[in-house]
C-alpha cells in the first residue's frame, strides 16, 4: 500500500516500477460517448428530406418544360422573383452581419449575378447542341448518377457558410446542362441551368442560415417543402409520388428508429489514452 | 605452377638463344624468338637494354603490371647438336640469371624444359604453351573497355581442359593470393616484343613475324590503293571548304541550325567530318595521330588497332556510298525516271488530296456511328477541307518544275547515296506538308482541350494545382467561380470525343509520314554503321578479328615432361564484329550521349496520348 496517492505523472519517483498501472487508470474508461436520442434524430434527418425534395422539384421542373406544360419564361420571372425575395431573406436573417464578416458588398453579389446570367445566356446555345446526338437513354442515365452524387455529397452537417463542399453543386450543373439539352429551344436550356443554380446553390445556403439563427423553422420548412415536391410529383406520376412518400417515411422514421436501436450494440471505448481531438 | 610460352615455329628452329620476357611474380616466361648461332650476347644484350632504355614506356603500358623489358632467355638446343656446349657456354658467359633451358631430343620434336631462378635448377612444375607468332601478332586485341562485351571469350577453353587449369594459365587467378595475369597482357606483350625485335637486324634471328609482313593480304592491299586515290581526291575536294567565309560560316548558330533542319543538311555534314577526321588521321600516321589526339591517355596496342579498323571501315563506307550513288543516279538519269516520277508523284498527291477530302466529309457526318458533336465536327471538317483546297492549288504551282527538280536532287548521288536518301526523305517530309499542318493543328486543339479538362476536373472536386509545393491542394471556391468552372467542363467534356477523333486520325497519317521518313534515315544509319571493312576480314577468315584464345591439350604430364597446350586464336562471331566495330565508331562519334531513361515506346505513347508534338528527330534520339 503506497504512502501516497498515485499520480499519473511521470515526473516523480512513486516508488513503484516502470509498468505499473494503477487501479484508477481504468476508472475514465467510457464508452458510448455520444448517444442520440429518438427526436433529435428525427428532427436532423430533415435536412435529407429537404435536399431529396428539392432534386424532385427540379425533375418536375424539366418534365413540365418538355412537356410543354410550363413556358421557360414564367419559370424564369418566377425565378427571379423567388431569387429577390430569397435574397432579401438571406440579408435580413441575421442583419447583414454574415455579410460584414465575409467582407462582400452588394456590388459583388450583383457581379456574380450579372457573370453567372451572361456565361448561362452566352453558352445556352452551346448546351442545348452539345449533347444532341448522344441518346436520351444515355442522357437520362447520367442526369440520375449525377443527382445521385448531388445527394450524396450533399453537406449537411457544416454551420459555416465559407468551408463548403463544391463537388455536389458541380455534380448538379453538370445534371442540369445535360438535361438542357433534350429540351427545344436556348431559352429553355438557360432557364434549366437557372433553375438547377437556385435549387442547388442558393436554396441551400438559405435554409442552413435559417437552421442557424429559427432552429424552430425547421419542422415547417420540412413538412412545407416535402409537401410541394409531393403536389408537383402527383401531378406528373402517381408511381413516383407513392414511392416518393416512403421513401420520406423510411428516412423520417424507420431510418432513426433503426439507428436507435442499434445503438445498444455500439460499445467502443474511449479513454485518456485516445488521441487528441481537435473540436470545431 | 609456371608458365612458358613458346612459339610454335621454333619448335623445328636451329638451336640458340631465346629471347623473351619473363615475370616470376606472374609466373609467366614468354619466348619470342631465337637467335642463332653467329651470335654476340653481350652485342645482343646491350641492344635490348638500349631498346628498353629508349622506349621504356612501350612495354610497361603494354603490360600495365610493371616494367620488364626482353631478356636472353636461355638456350634451345637438341641432344645431337654439335654446338650444343657452346651455346650452354654463351649463355653462361652472358647472365647469371638465365631462367629455363630447352632441350629436345631431336629437330622436330617437343623440347623439356628445365627451369632455374638464381642459377639454381628449380624442381617446379610448369605448363608449355605453344602459340602461332603470326596469328597472335595480327590479331586485333578487344581492348579493355571493349572487353565489357566479350570478357568471358578470352578465358573459353575448349571442353578437354579442366577449368582449375585454365585458370591457372590462362586469364590467371589469385586463389594461391599470385598476381593476376591476364590473357590480354600476355597477347600484347607478345605483339610488342615483336615489334621490338625487328630492331635487332644485324643477327640471324628466328622470328615468324617478319617486318612488314601483316600487311600482305589482298583486301589490305586493294583497300590501301583506294584509299591513296581517294585521299588526293577529297583533299581537293575539300579545299574549298578550308577557306576563311566557309570557316566563318559554319561557326554561326544559324548556319549550324538550318544544317540540322533539314537531313540532307544533316548528311553532308557529316560526310564533310568524316572526310576531314579520315584526312587528318591520314596525313599523320596511323598511330601517332591517335596519340596525340589523345594527349596523355593510355593508349593500348588494342586501342590502336581499333582505331585501325574503325578508320578501314569508314574509308570504305565513303566508297561504296559513292560508287551506289553515282550507280544510281547514272541509272535515273539513264532511264529518264525523273519526269516519270514527277508525274507519279503529282498523280498520288492528287489523289491523296482527294481521299483527305472523302474522308474529311466523312468525318463530318457520324463515322462509324460514333456520336460527334455535329457542329464542331463541321466547323473542324471545314477547316481541314480549307487546308486541302490551299494543298492542291499548291500541288498545281510546283507541277511544271518538279520534274526538274527531282533531275537536280538525282545529281546529288555524286555526293554518295546516303544523300540521295537523305534527299528523299527531305522531299516526302515538303510533300506531306500538309498532313504535318494537319496533324499540328489537331493536336494543339486536344492538347489544349486536355489541359483545361485536367484542370476543370480539379475545380469539379474543390481542388486545385498548388504551384508553389508542386502538389494538389483544398480550395474553397466562390459559387460563381464553380458554376463557371463547371459549365465549361462540361462542354469541354462533350466536345472531347470530336477533337479526339481528329486527333486520330491525323495522327495515324502523321506516324506514316514519319515511318516512311524513318525507314530513310535508317537505312542511311545503316550504311553508317555497317563494318564493311572488318565483314571482309571476317568473311576471308583473317586473323585480325580476334575475341579470344581457347587451349588445346597437346601432351598429358608424364615422366619428365610437362603438360603441353596449343593456344589457338578464337575467331570472333559475326555478331561480336559487328558490335565491336559499332562501339568504336559510337565513341569517335561526336553526337552527345542521350540519357535514354524512359523507355521510348512508352514514352512515344504518352505523347500520343497527351497531344505532345512528335518528330521524327525526337522520336531518332529516343530510339538511341
Amino acid at each position: 500500500m503506497p504512502r501516497h496517492k498515485w499520480q499519473k505523472v511521470l515526473y516523480k519517483d512513486q516508488g513503484v516500477p516502470d509498468n505499473y498501472v494503477d487501479e484508477t487508470f481504468l476508472g475514465e474508461l467510457k464508452n458510448k460517448v455520444t448517444t442520440y436520442k429518438l427526436p433529435y434524430v428525427i428532427l436532423e434527418s430533415g435536412v435529407v428530406t429537404q435536399q431529396i425534395s428539392s432534386i424532385c422539384l427540379f425533375v418536375v421542373l424539366f418534365i413540365y418544360m418538355e412537356q410543354d406544360l410550363l413556358s421557360p419564361e414564367s419559370l424564369l420571372y418566377m425565378n427571379a422573383a423567388l431569387s429577390l425575395l430569397g435574397y432579401v431573406a438571406y440579408d435580413s436573417i441575421d442583419r447583414g452581419q454574415d455579410r460584414k464578416e465575409s467582407g462582400r458588398s452588394r456590388w459583388d453579389d450583383v457581379k456574380s449575378t450579372a457573370i453567372f446570367v451572361a456565361f448561362s445566356y452566352g453558352l445556352s446555345p452551346i448546351l442545348k447542341t452539345l449533347t444532341d446526338t448522344i441518346s436520351t437513354d444515355t442522357i437520362y442515365a447520367m442526369t440520375v448518377f449525377m443527382l445521385l452524387g448531388n445527394l450524396l455529397f450533399h453537406d449537411y452537417v457544416t454551420t459555416e457558410t465559407r468551408a463548403r463542399r463544391p463537388v455536389s453543386l458541380n455534380a448538379s450543373i453538370f445534371a442540369s446542362v445535360c438535361l438542357a439539352s433534350r429540351l427545344p429551344s436556348t431559352l429553355h436550356a438557360f432557364a434549366t441551368v437557372t433553375v438547377a443554380m437556385q435549387l442547388f446553390a442558393l436554396w441551400p445556403e438559405l435554409r442552413r442560415k435559417l437552421k442557424v439563427h429559427f432552429p424552430g423553422t425547421q419542422i415547417p420548412l420540412t413538412v412545407s417543402s416535402a409537401l410541394a415536391a409531393l403536389c408537383a410529383l402527383i401531378s406528373v406520376s402517381h408511381v413516383g409520388a407513392i414511392i416518393f412518400i416512403l421513401i420520406h417515411l423510411a428516412i423520417t422514421f424507420l431510418v432513426p428508429v433503426c439507428l436507435i436501436r442499434l445503438q445498444l450494440f455500439k460499445n467502443n471505448i474511449h479513454g485518456p489514452w485516445d488521441e487528441a481531438v481537435i473540436q470545431h | 605452377m609456371m608458365r612458358v610460352f613458346f612459339p610454335d615455329y621454333a619448335v623445328s628452329a636451329k638451336s640458340g638463344l631465346c629471347i623473351g620476357w619473363v615475370d616470376h611474380q606472374t609466373h609467366t616466361i614468354c619466348v619470342l624468338a631465337v637467335v642463332h648461332l653467329p651470335v654476340d650476347p653481350f652485342e645482343i644484350r646491350r641492344q635490348l637494354k638500349f631498346i628498353a632504355a629508349f622506349c621504356p614506356l612501350y612495354l610497361q603500358m603494354m603490360t600495365s603490371i610493371r616494367h620488364q623489358p626482353l631478356t636472353i632467355l636461355g638456350p634451345l638446343t637438341y641432344l645431337r647438336d654439335p654446338d650444343r656446349i657452346k651455346i650452354q657456354q654463351l649463355c653462361q658467359q652472358v647472365s647469371q640469371d638465365l631462367c629455363l633451358e630447352l632441350t629436345r631430343p631431336d629437330l622436330y620434336s617437343l623440347p623439356t624444359c628445365t627451369l632455374y631462378k638464381d642459377g639454381q635448377a628449380l624442381m617446379q612444375d610448369h605448363h608449355f604453351i605453344l602459340y602461332n607468332q603470326r596469328k597472335i601478332y595480327a590479331c586485333c586485341l578487344p581492348g579493355r573497355n571493349d572487353a565489357t562485351d566479350t570478357p568471358s571469350n578470352s578465358e573459353t577453353t575448349t571442353d578437354q581442359y579442366s577449368p582449375t587449369a585454365c585458370g591457372d594459365s590462362g586469364c590467371g587467378t589469385d586463389q594461391y593470393g599470385r598476381t593476376v595475369l591476364k590473357i590480354e597482357t600476355v597477347l600484347s606483350i607478345i605483339q610488342g616484343g615483336v615489334r621490338q625485335l625487328w630492331t635487332l637486324t644485324d643477327w640471324d634471328i628466328s622470328s615468324d613475324v617478319k617486318r612488314k609482313s601483316n600487311k600482305s593480304s589482298v583486301i589490305h592491299w586493294i583497300v590501301s590503293f583506294f584509299v591513296s586515290v581517294l585521299v588526293s581526291m577529297a583533299t581537293v575536294s575539300l579545299l574549298p571548304f578550308r577557306s576563311d567565309f566557309c570557316c566563318r560560316l559554319s561557326r554561326s548558330s544559324v548556319f549550324q541550325r538550318v544544317l540540322r533542319f533539314t537531313q540532307t543538311g544533316c548528311q553532308i555534314q557529316a560526310k564533310y567530318n568524316h572526310l576531314q577526321e579520315l584526312l587528318d588521321a591520314h596525313s599523320a600516321d596511323g598511330s601517332d595521330i591517335h596519340r596525340v589526339r589523345r594527349q596523355g591517355a593510355e593508349q593500348t596496342e588494342s586501342q590502336t588497332r581499333c582505331e585501325y579498323l574503325r578508320t578501314r571501315n569508314l574509308w570504305t563506307y565513303l566508297l561504296i556510298d559513292m560508287l551506289v550513288g553515282v550507280l544510281l543516279m547514272w541509272w535515273i538519269q539513264r532511264n529518264n525516271w525523273p519526269d516519270a516520277w514527277a508525274e507519279w508523284i503529282i498523280s498520288s498527291a492528287t489523289t491523296t488530296a482527294g481521299s483527305l477530302q472523302t474522308l474529311l466529309q466523312w468525318l463530318m457526318g457520324a463515322p462509324a456511328g460514333l456520336k460527334l458533336n455535329s457542329a464542331l465536327a463541321h466547323f473542324l471538317g471545314q477547316f481541314f477541307l480549307y487546308h486541302v483546297y490551299l494543298w492542291i492549288g499548291y500541288l498545281s504551282i510546283i507541277q511544271p518544275v518538279l520534274g526538274w527538280a527531282i533531275w537536280c536532287m538525282s545529281l546529288t548521288g555524286c555526293l554518295g547515296v546516303s544523300v540521295i536518301l537523305a534527299v528523299a526523305s527531305d522531299t516526302v517530309s515538303m510533300l506531306t506538308f500538309h498532313v504535318y499542318c494537319f496533324y499540328v493543328y489537331a493536336a494543339r486543339i486536344y492538347r489544349l482541350q486536355l489541359t483545361g479538362l485536367l484542370a476543370l476536373w480539379r475545380l469539379f472536386r474543390g481542388k486545385k494545382w498548388n504551384v508553389l509545393r508542386k502538389r494538389i491542394d483544398t480550395c474553397n471556391y466562390d459559387v460563381d467561380q464553380l458554376f463557371i468552372g463547371t459549365l465549361l467542363f462540361t462542354v469541354l467534356l462533350f466536345l472531347l470525343p470530336t477533337t479526339m477523333l481528329f486527333y486520330a486520325v491525323f495522327t495515324m497519317h502523321r506516324l506514316a509520314v514519319i515511318f516512311l521518313e524513318g525507314v530513310l534515315t535508317k537505312t542511311i544509319d545503316l550504311l553508317k554503321w555497317l563494318p564493311v571493312y572488318s565483314i571482309l576480314l571476317w568473311l576471308t577468315g583473317s586473323d585480325v578479328l580476334m575475341s579470344g584464345v581457347y587451349f588445346d591439350l597437346l601432351q598429358q604430364p608424364g615422366e619428365g615432361c610437362p603438360r603441353a597446350l596449343v593456344m589457338q586464336v578464337q575467331h570472333m562471331s559475326l555478331y561480336d564484329v559487328l558490335l565491336l566495330s559499332y562501339n568504336s565508331s559510337k565513341k569517335s562519334s561526336t553526337q552527345p550521349e542521350l540519357s535514354a531513361s524512359r523507355n521510348p515506346v512508352i514514352s512515344l505513347a504518352l505523347d500520343l496520348l497527351t497531344g505532345c508534338l512528335i518528330y521524327p528527330w525526337s522520336l531518332a534520339q529516343n530510339k538511341t
